[in-house]
Formats: structure tokens, C-alpha cells, sequence
């Protein structure tokens, strides 16, 4: 029998801020490739989720193996040299600062200038407004525009694994597709990209799996396709209303 | 119906950008009227305009049929406008409850001292329970999540008594069943006599729910109509819903 190793395990996972647990035991497999979207009522733990991962909370219980190795005990920072990348929900840019120089910033652990322009020059590619608005101040962009810039800017580190926290939060309709569309070209690049969205069924569209989460446990998983035809799903999650 | 909202040739520039560019446009009295437009096209400054968290360079605004010389956030929310932002602004240290209570006082004695009455209390669990935050009500509400937070704001706007209430990206972030609770909660409103002005990416919330749909581009006007003109036409699907 062969081993086989996912890009990313978390078994059993508790976690949570002060006394209580928003995580009660989160089970969730990832494997290299993959899109996997997570939904869930306000609330149920997803971001929390990502920050287990990314280590911007510790976890009180279980483990998170990534490419077999437990990452748990890691600080952020080599999880960052692992690949392990996240994009959170608040806006992350730094105001002050313009649309290149927060790429760079996105790039602080690299020191050949080369490489920095080569992902610079393919994180464009996907978003074009990273060198429309290079030399503008993050904080002058409208909050949509940031957040593609938040995305462009993740993609500097070159990450095998991109956490993405709503990544289409605030987007005019024609963005979103962009983002959905980078999103697909990002794992056709190799990437694997778990993301957290609300436009659930914009997100299971694109995803290979879905997993629901419901009151810090993961709830139901299934093939991104299988959720958005359960009518039962559809109540709960997705809206009735929503097609 | 006569115009509750008008806006006339306002104008806001930030050092080289001119975010509203000769902006002209009416809330009628009674309307549930959406405001929508690409990431940067000047929603959000035209709202903060409209509540006077910015002033225009030029233009002038009448709420009510006066004129508003010197518009403040707060002299404003007394006349009666009232609105919600895309980053939630709650007050973090007070309890989910108390910040629901505060919304529907002017009382500052009662806001000084957080008495809350039992009237006040039972209306604001009731409202509470619909956004599944009645659990939560004794939480300091800076722990909840940026989608309860959304929640949170938005019930307390439905505390207060407002003659016209602004919506910056209601949904944004938000569970798509909240969102139809949300959408009740507006067309109840509406039925009472609230004038809304939405800025929403929904589309479909926006179809559903918005009459009529104004839509800015580079921060003036280049549509307005019932939604099913306004999304056929060539120019929206140009700038905004993409093809």
C-alpha cells in the first residue's frame, strides 16, 4: 500500500479567543490542487479556520499537518518560507503606502531583485490594476480595488498553498469574475487555494470541494457541484433566493 | 413622489483624482433607490458627502427639502439620516445589546449611564434573534466577526427612527440566507415609510429589491431607470456588469 500525503490536514482542530472555543474540532483535508471553498453562517469559524493555518492563532487542540509535517507550533513567519500564504478578510494594505510599494512589501523575505520583478510582472498579469494605479497611495483606492490588490500581493511569496478570506468582498460584478477566473488560473498554475466565501455559490462554482461549516465543526463536505445542487444546502447556506 | 435626497453638481477631488465629478441625482420620498457603479467610481465619497463625513469642493445638498450648509454626522442623524458602512462601525466595547440599545436613543443620559429599560431590551432581542445574534447579546461586539459585525450594524440602523437610511454594501460579507432577512427588513421599513439609498454589488438583490437604480461611473451619473432598463443597457454593461 502507498502513503499518500495531502498538501494539508487539520484533525480535530480547537481554537479560539479568550475562554471560548469558536473551533470545536475541525476535521478538513486539502489536497495539492485543489480548490476548496468553505461556507457557513456568519460566525461558524471560517476565518478562524485560515488563521490556524497561517498561524495568526494558535490552536488549543489537535493538529494541522501540511505536506505531512505539523505546522501548529510554527510561527507565521516560516510557515510564510513553507509556502503557506494568507489574504485576510480586513483590509490589509498599508494606506499610506503606494500599490508597488505594498507589493514589495509582499515580497519583504526576498532579497534577488529579479525574481521580485518576475512575480511582480505575473502577479500584473492577473491583476492589471496592480501597474494602472502603481504609483497611487493603497488608501486612495476604492475598498475594491484594495482588495485586489491584497490578492496581487499574496501572490509575490509564489505560495503552494493561498488562504484567501473573502476574496471577493466589495467587488463590482465584473472584478468578481476576474477574482473567480484568477482563482482558477492560480490552481491550473499548480496552486492550491483554500478560500472562505460568502458569493457561496460563485465560490463552490469554481471550487473541486466545498465544505460547510456550522458552529465551529465542519458540517458536510462535498464535490463543490454535489453542495450547490442539495436542496437542503440551498436552505441553509446558499439562499433560496440566490441563483 | 418629491425628492427627499438631492444631490446637485457635487464635486470632491483628492490631490489629482476627482473621485465625484459633477454629481447630480434624487432620492424620491419613499424609494428604495440603489446606487451602484465599478470599484472606484465614487459611491462611497458621494455618501460620505451626503452624511457629512467629507466635504464636497463644490455642489450643494438638500436633505428634506432644506438645504444643508454645514452638514455634520450628527446633526444630520438628528434631521433624520442615517447609514451604514462597508467596514462596520460598531462600538467594540460595548456589549452586542447595549449597541443596538444606544441606536435607538438620544437620550444621553440613558447612553451615559447604559440603562437599559426592558422595552428597549425586549424590542432589541427580538431584532437580534433574526440575525442569529441573540446568543451573542452579552458579547463585547469588537469579538464578533466581520459578518456579524455587518449584521450588527445594520440592526442597529433599524433601531433608530430615520427618515432616509444609506446603505454602503450591506451584504458585503454576509450569509446569503441573512441576506434575504436583511432584504425583509428593508421592504418592511420601506412599507413604514423609510426611504433607503443602496449601494450594493448584489445585482440580484439590487434587481429585486431597487427602484430605481442610478449608476455612476467616474463619479458622475451615466444611468438611471427600473432595473431591467438600467441592466440592459450598453453603456452599465461597459462599465459595470461586464458582458
Amino acid at each position: 500500500m502507498t502513503s499518500h500525503t495531502s498538501l494539508l490536514t487539520l484533525t480535530d482542530v480547537t481554537a479560539g479567543y479568550g475562554a471560548g472555543l469558536v473551533l470545536k474540532g475541525v476535521n478538513l483535508t486539502v489536497e495539492k490542487g485543489q480548490i476548496v471553498c468553505v461556507i457557513g453562517p456568519n460566525g461558524s469559524g471560517k476565518s478562524t479556520v485560515l488563521k490556524t493555518i497561517s498561524g495568526l492563532l494558535g490552536i488549543k487542540g489537535g493538529s494541522v499537518l501540511f505536506n505531512g509535517e505539523e505546522i501548529s507550533g510554527m510561527t507565521s513567519r516560516r510557515r510564510l518560507d513553507l509556502g503557506i500564504v494568507h489574504v485576510p478578510q480586513d483590509r490589509s494594505l498599508f494606506p499610506g503606502m503606494t500599490v508597488r510599494e505594498n507589493m514589495m512589501m509582499g515580497a519583504f523575505i526576498l532579497t534577488d531583485h529579479k525574481i521580485i520583478e518576475e512575480r511582480m510582472a505575473k502577479a500584473t498579469e492577473l491583476y492589471p490594476i496592480v501597474k494602472e494605479r502603481s504609483g497611487a497611495l493603497a488608501g486612495s483606492l476604492s475598498g475594491g480595488e484594495q482588495k485586489q490588490v491584497e490578492v496581487a500581493r499574496s501572490l509575490m511569496l509564489d505560495p503552494s498553498l493561498i488562504l484567501l478570506d473573502e476574496p471577493s468582498i466589495g467587488l463590482d460584478p465584473k472584478s468578481r469574475k476576474l477574482v473567480f477566473e484568477s482563482i482558477k488560473a492560480l490552481a491550473k498554475d499548480g496552486r492550491t487555494i483554500l478560500l472562505v466565501e460568502q458569493n457561496a455559490r460563485s465560490g463552490l462554482a469554481v471550487s473541486s470541494m466545498g465544505a460547510v461549516l456550522e458552529a465551529g465543526k465542519v458540517a458536510l463536505t462535498g464535490k463543490g457541484s454535489e453542495l450547490l445542487d442539495d436542496p437542503e444546502v440551498a436552505r441553509l447556506y446558499l439562499g433560496a433566493k440566490a441563483k | 413622489m418629491s425628492a427627499l435626497l438631492k444631490i446637485e453638481n457635487v464635486v470632491k477631488r483628492f490631490g489629482g483624482i476627482t473621485a465625484v465629478n459633477g454629481c447630480s441625482f434624487e432620492v424620491a420620498e419613499g424609494s428604495v433607490t440603489a446606487l451602484i457603479g465599478p470599484n472606484g467610481s465614487g459611491k462611497t465619497t458621494a455618501f460620505n458627502i451626503i452624511t457629512g463625513y467629507l466635504k464636497a469642493d463644490s455642489g450643494t445638498i438638500e436633505f428634506d427639502g432644506k438645504k444643508i450648509a454645514k452638514p455634520t454626522p450628527a446633526s444630520l442623524y438628528r434631521a433624520g439620516l442615517s447609514r451604514t458602512f462597508q467596514q462596520a462601525r460598531i462600538f467594540p466595547e460595548l456589549t452586542v445589546l447595549e449597541n443596538l440599545v444606544i441606536s435607538s436613543s438620544f437620550d444621553w443620559k440613558q447612553l451615559l449611564g447604559l440603562r437599559v429599560t426592558a422595552a428597549d431590551r425586549a424590542r432589541a432581542m427580538i431584532t437580534l434573534e433574526e440575525f442569529r445574534l441573540d446568543k451573542l447579546h452579552d458579547l463585547r461586539a469588537g469579538d464578533l466577526s466581520y459578518g456579524q459585525r455587518k449584521l450588527l450594524e445594520f440592526a442597529s440602523v433599524l433601531m433608530s427612527n430615520p427618515k432616509l437610511v444609506l446603505l454602503d454594501e450591506p451584504t458585503a460579507g454576509v450569509n446569503p440566507v441573512m441576506i434575504e432577512t436583511m432584504e425583509k427588513h428593508i421592504r418592511a421599513r420601506n412599507k413604514a415609510g423609510v426611504t433607503f439609498l443602496v449601494v450594493e454589488h448584489d445585482m440580484q438583490l439590487v434587481m429585486r429589491l431597487c427602484d430605481p437604480v442610478i449608476v455612476l461611473d467616474h463619479g458622475s451619473k451615466i444611468a438611471e431607470g427600473v432595473p431591467e432598463a438600467v441592466q440592459s443597457n450598453p453603456q452599465v454593461l461597459e462599465a459595470y456588469l461586464g458582458s
